[in-house]
């Protein structure tokens, strides 16, 4: 009996070991290559993209694992194009973000893996040190800012990577014109994202009142069946929804003020807490990539890949 | 708002049948495993141990008595720290074996109840022919078992297609994850109607077989 059971669990691991594709693990004991899935995001060619001088001191910690290893592992959750999206195979991952991931990576001179997930469970898979760099549209905030090591913002000047705005009933666009219109009304954000600082930093002030959804989808059902006034996202989201609706849904004039950020205006990334040496190189990589307008290339290549409207 | 439920359908339905097909893949691996590891924990459980038999049902309790989509959390993020040898497991390998694991728990519970229920004058009649007590419980008392419990793990096999769609938490690619797919289309509420109406067929159709079987393993009683 017990050797039956022994085989019948021995069966039990081969199996397990045998079935799915790639996936995590910890970097050390498994081999780059064989990890790589060949998806979008990956073949993003940066060669004709300026890129900076690092300088890379004692790297630790984190940091020192992707240079040893020679591979960096991000974490996204890709239900956000054009900033993070999967195609219907369900393993070629792309967008903006994406593509800086590889910039990063190729910056760094190491092989990119992406690990996709749902975005509730992204910043958990950096804490637990599943992956190495969340990249999922997250905006910076205290409390996140204490939990977690958050690089600087990144954005896009020139094109519509930078507008941000809400999604509103097409019959109450005019209703909205400034902040305080939304005194009152109930306005959904995705948890954790960019959109939800906005709102709590520009529209809450103001009286509005916050419903947080899980997912951005979520949040179109809500505004869709009436349970929020109006879903705050990007102006390019905001404006693709808005042309498959119908004539039910539409952007709002409103745009949310980004200037009062500084430094952390736009989207950051984030670390494990402590992983002072990677945000550190992190940060000289998206200095260069804002002074120089390099996102702005890539949003523009994102947004095209997608087939969505620019807001320009 | 967008395209109807029919169109999206039309247009995407190969998404939907990958999507299918991999929460059928996830649940036979769950329900083909677990029932495996059910035995094992059903013997456990049942041990004249009393050490044993309360290691067994802190197993069965802590897995039925906690969410699956918190097993799978804490399978996907903690076991490769906890247990450094575990690493090498994949997403999805941890995925199905946080299923595996849960599957067990239920599975134990059901050849518990149908080990009980055959009948003590077979045992009893096994070892007073001189069989070992292990000798006894696989060739006269599993058989009777397996084939009074076969409905009860088709039902667990069908309850266990609708668990898997936690697995879409983490991107495996089974019927609700399509959802995600389709969200990146713009398109939000079509396919939770075709995802339901999806699982509804399938369980139902599935139902019947399970009721057709029962009544032809009833006909040698």
């Amino acid at each position: 009996m017990f050797k039956k059971v022994m085989n019948t669990m021995m069966a039990a691991a081969m199996v397990l070991a045998m079935t799915g594709c790639s996936g995590s693990g910890t970097p050390s004991n498994t081999p780059a290559a064989e990890k790589i899935v060949p998806v979008s995001a990956f073949e993003y060619d940066t060669s004709n993209i300026k890129k900076p001088e690092i300088t890379i001191r004692n790297p630790t910690g984190v940091l020192k694992d992707i240079l040893d290893n020679g591979v960096i592992i991000v974490a996204t959750a890709p239900d956000n194009p054009p900033y993070e999206w999967v195609y219907e195979d369900g393993t070629t991952l792309t967008g903006s973000e994406l593509y800086l991931a590889k910039y990063i990576a190729d910056i760094l001179g190491v092989e990119l893996q992406i690990e996709q997930m749902d975005f509730n469970a992204v910043l958990t898979s950096v804490d637990t040190g599943k992956t190495q760099l969340a990249m999922a549209g997250f905006g910076w905030k205290k409390d996140r800012d204490e939990n977690f090591q958050l690089s600087k913002g990144y954005h896009s000047s020139t094109s519509g990577a930078s507008c941000h705005s809400l999604l509103v009933p097409a019959d109450k666009v005019d209703d909205y014109k400034t902040f305080a219109d939304f005194a009152g009304k109930t306005v959904a954000a995705q948890a954790s994202s960019l959109h939800q600082m906005y709102v709590e930093d520009q529209l809450i002030p103001e009286g509005a009142e916050m419903e947080l959804v899980a997912g951005f989808d979520q949040g179109v059902l809500n505004l869709t069946s009436g349970k929020v006034d109006a879903l705050a996202t990007s102006c390019s989201v905001a404006l693709q929804y808005a042309d498959q609706s119908n004539g039910q849904i539409a952007k709002s004039t409103v745009e949310f003020d980004l200037s009062m950020y500084g430094a952390y205006e736009g989207t950051v990334v984030a670390a494990k807490k402590g992983e002072e040496s990677l945000i550190e190189v992190i940060n000289q990589i998206l200095e260069f990539v804002n002074e120089n307008a390099i996102y702005d290339i890539m949003y523009k290549q994102a947004l095209d890949e997608a087939g969505m409207i620019d807001v320009q | 708002m967008g395209p109807g439920i029919i169109e999206v359908f039309l247009q995407y339905w190969p998404l939907f049948l990958n999507g299918l097909i991999g929460t059928l893949k996830y649940a036979f691996i769950a329900v083909l495993f677990g029932s495996m590891l059910g035995i094992v924990v059903a013997i456990i459980n049942m041990s004249k141990n009393k050490i044993v038999s309360t290691i067994g049902s802190i197993y069965v309790n802590v897995l039925r008595g906690t969410p699956l989509l918190v097993q799978m959390y804490i399978a996907y993020f903690f076991i490769p720290m906890a247990v450094p040898a575990l690493s090498f497991l994949s997403k999805e390998q941890c995925v199905i074996l946080s299923l595996i694991l849960n599957s067990s728990a239920y599975v134990s519970e059901i050849f518990r109840s149908g080990i009980n229920a055959v009948d003590k004058g077979q045992t009893e009649a096994a070892r007073s022919l001189g069989m070992s007590a292990s000798h006894t419980m696989q060739k006269i008392i599993l058989p009777q078992a397996v084939k009074n419990i076969l409905p009860a793990l088709a039902n667990e096999y069908i309850a266990m297609i609708k668990e898997t769609s936690l697995a879409g938490t983490f991107m495996l690619y089974e019927l609700m994850y399509t959802r995600t797919l389709l969200a990146n289309k713009f398109l939000v509420w079509q396919p939770l109607f075709i995802i339901a109406g999806i699982y509804l067929v399938v369980t139902m159709v599935l139902s019947a077989l399970v009721r057709a079987m029962e009544k032809r393993l009833s006909v040698s009683d």
